[in-house]
């Protein structure tokens, strides 16, 4: 790992629990430091107790794990389909899962309960296994990356259209439900349910590491790849499939997130100046988690002052999209897709 | 000793056969060029023998073993492949490029041993990259960057060596360049299989020719000089006349 590797990962490293900390002091009620201390060691009374515990701190950690993931399944797509412009929303994977919601909120009527939020989850799941498996079933003899690329679009235009004619046919409860799921938020997740999100969004990332020696291998191209040894079928399903999971289970949650899976990789690229994995991969993570920290921070700071709170996919176009252009101009200059 | 055999091998797609009854023996230390006209199935055959599509009837063997018993990463301890593409993986260094030629013999994690970075070492220092080891694919020539990927055939540390139009994107300073020091790798052991449209100098390397007859479909397979006596090279080009004397096609 080279200097410039070592120390990005650790400024990421070390920038995860400053924006964290400072985002428990960001939001609509100002807390101060002692307050929040007081909050986390189960002294302040319940109400800035229950700010912090169960409002803030949980909106956080899913920021932070839910950007994570979503980084990590763009990276995959990005090396997988050998294509800057990869991720998990462009693939049609966050599509499918909005297409699962749509079904789930027009059967339940908007209405949601536990098992309804249950139900939002699995049809998620369920929409982004949908489009995985028309992935699937193409790159099991397509070998092009960009006819796959293609067919991954054209599959979340098919699963757009299915969710208008959804909304058609819906009641304005679900029409009004879908539409607040799909501006996106990380305020979804409560406390309850945090321990399952992060542990599946940590376990479908940690899958990811035994690929690292191949995605390298896939960057040469699938006939070096297969060449050097990579059964690239078998690869290949197996990380469009992480992919797709690391997706589905933040779409789920949190609703469908634009930009943080297409742009942070290309952050962690410019930061550590190198497209191997074995740096990429954490650094893509860490990345995603201060980014995840970065955007619910400006989500929730305008509150104090205006009382409303702004979606994330409002912000992370903010973010991602100069990103991406500066990436395009200056590809030639910054070697990592040549 | 034998690194890679052939027996009554037909090339093709579906029901459309493009070489038939390729009888080839490739032995250490040789190098062999593969020469013929643009669709007569040369990168056809190379690719068959690549394991990228199956044959569509005959054998073939690696160091006497049948490939349909190799997996892809026995076949990658047998075999290593350059090809004309040029290659992603402009943000790899030198070195990490090289190294990925040691994917076959690392376990789940894909961590070297000392050993695998001397490997890696000699493969750098044998193609004349060693001051430019740490510099990122993408910011090298053409002819540097094909180095390089020879250097990770190399440091596969297979017997054998296809190239697949290796020289197609370089000048002539680079075409002769790349195929000398193929030469030097096979005096030093290594069997060089070379399919290439730069056939003077790949003729006045090789001490095997594979000249593909299109029109008879076969590839005739024969030592070069042997094969240069019996005028096998016009085979290749038809219209086309070799000249003994400077190795090169006339009209």
């Amino acid at each position: 790992m080279t200097r410039r590797s070592r120390i990005s990962i650790c400024v990421l490293a070390l920038a995860i629990p400053v924006f964290f900390a400072f985002g428990l002091l960001a939001g609509g009620v100002e807390l101060g430091f002692a307050d929040v201390i007081d909050a986390l060691s189960g002294r302040a009374d319940p109400t800035v107790s229950f700010i912090v515990v169960e409002t803030r701190l949980p909106a956080l950690a899913t920021a932070l794990f839910g950007s994570a993931a979503l980084a990590v399944a763009g990276l995959l797509m990005q090396t997988c389909f050998n294509n800057p412009l990869a991720g998990p929303s462009i693939m049609g994977i966050s599509t499918g899962a909005s297409l699962g919601v749509a079904v789930v909120l027009l059967a339940l009527g908007g209405l949601l309960g536990f098992w309804g939020r249950m139900a939002l989850v699995a049809g998620a799941f369920l929409g982004a296994s949908a489009v995985l498996a028309v992935l699937l079933f193409f790159s099991s003899f397509v070998r092009s990356a960009d006819i796959l690329l293609i067919i991954g679009i054209l599959t979340g235009y098919l699963s757009s259209s299915a969710i208008s004619l959804l909304n058609y046919f819906a009641t304005e409860n679900s029409v009004h439900s879908f539409v607040m799921w799909g501006m996106g938020t990380f305020g979804g997740v409560g406390l309850e349910s945090l321990p399952l999100f992060a542990s599946l969004s940590m376990l479908f990332m940690l899958l990811c590491i035994p690929y690292c020696k191949s995605l390298n291998a896939m960057l040469l191209g699938a006939r070096y790849a297969e060449s050097s040894g990579v059964a690239m079928k078998r690869t290949r399903s197996a990380l469009l499939a992480i992919s797709g999971a690391l997706t589905a289970t933040v779409t789920a949650w949190c609703g469908p997130i634009g930009f943080l899976g297409l742009v942070v990789p290309h952050i962690a690229r410019l930061m550590c100046g190198t497209a191997n994995h074995r740096v990429l991969l954490p650094a893509t993570a860490l990345a995603g988690a201060v980014l995840g920290l970065v955007c619910q921070i400006a989500s929730v700071a305008p509150s104090l002052a205006t009382g409303a709170i702004l979606p994330v996919n409002a912000i992370t176009p903010l973010i991602g999209v100069p990103i991406i252009i500066y990436v395009l101009l200056n590809r030639r200059r910054l070697v990592y897709f040549s | 000793m034998t690194v890679l055999e052939t027996h009554r091998l037909d090339v093709g797609y579906g029901k459309h056969t493009v070489l038939s009854d390729i009888n080839l023996t490739v032995n250490e230390g040789s190098f062999t060029a593969l020469i013929g006209a643009n669709g007569s199935g040369k990168s056809t055959l190379l690719r068959t023998l690549a394991g990228a599509q199956r044959p569509l009837c005959g054998s073939i063997l690696f160091s006497g073993r049948k490939m349909e018993q190799l997996r892809r990463s026995e076949l990658a301890k047998n075999l290593a492949m350059v090809f004309t593409d040029r290659t992603g993986g402009g943000g790899l260094s030198v070195r990490e490029t090289v190294e990925i030629g040691r994917h076959p013999y690392t376990g789940l994690l894909g961590r070297l041993s000392e050993e695998d970075h001397r490997i890696v070492h000699e493969a750098i220092e044998s193609v004349g990259m060693g001051a430019l080891k740490d510099r990122l694919a993408g910011t090298l020539s053409d002819g540097e960057r094909q180095k390089v990927m020879i250097a990770r055939a190399l440091a596969q540390d297979t017997p054998l060596i296809i190239l697949d139009e290796p020289t197609a994107f370089l000048d002539v300073a680079g075409r002769i360049e790349i195929t000398a020091l193929l030469r030097r790798l096979a005096d030093a052991g290594k069997a060089i299989v070379l399919s290439t449209h730069d056939v003077s100098s790949a003729i006045a390397a090789a001490d095997n020719l594979w000249i593909v007859d299109k029109t008879a479909r076969q590839l005739i397979s024969a030592p070069r000089d042997a094969a240069i006596a019996n005028g096998l090279p016009d085979k290749a080009f038809p219209g086309l006349h070799f000249d003994k004397t400077t190795y090169s096609f006339l009209l």
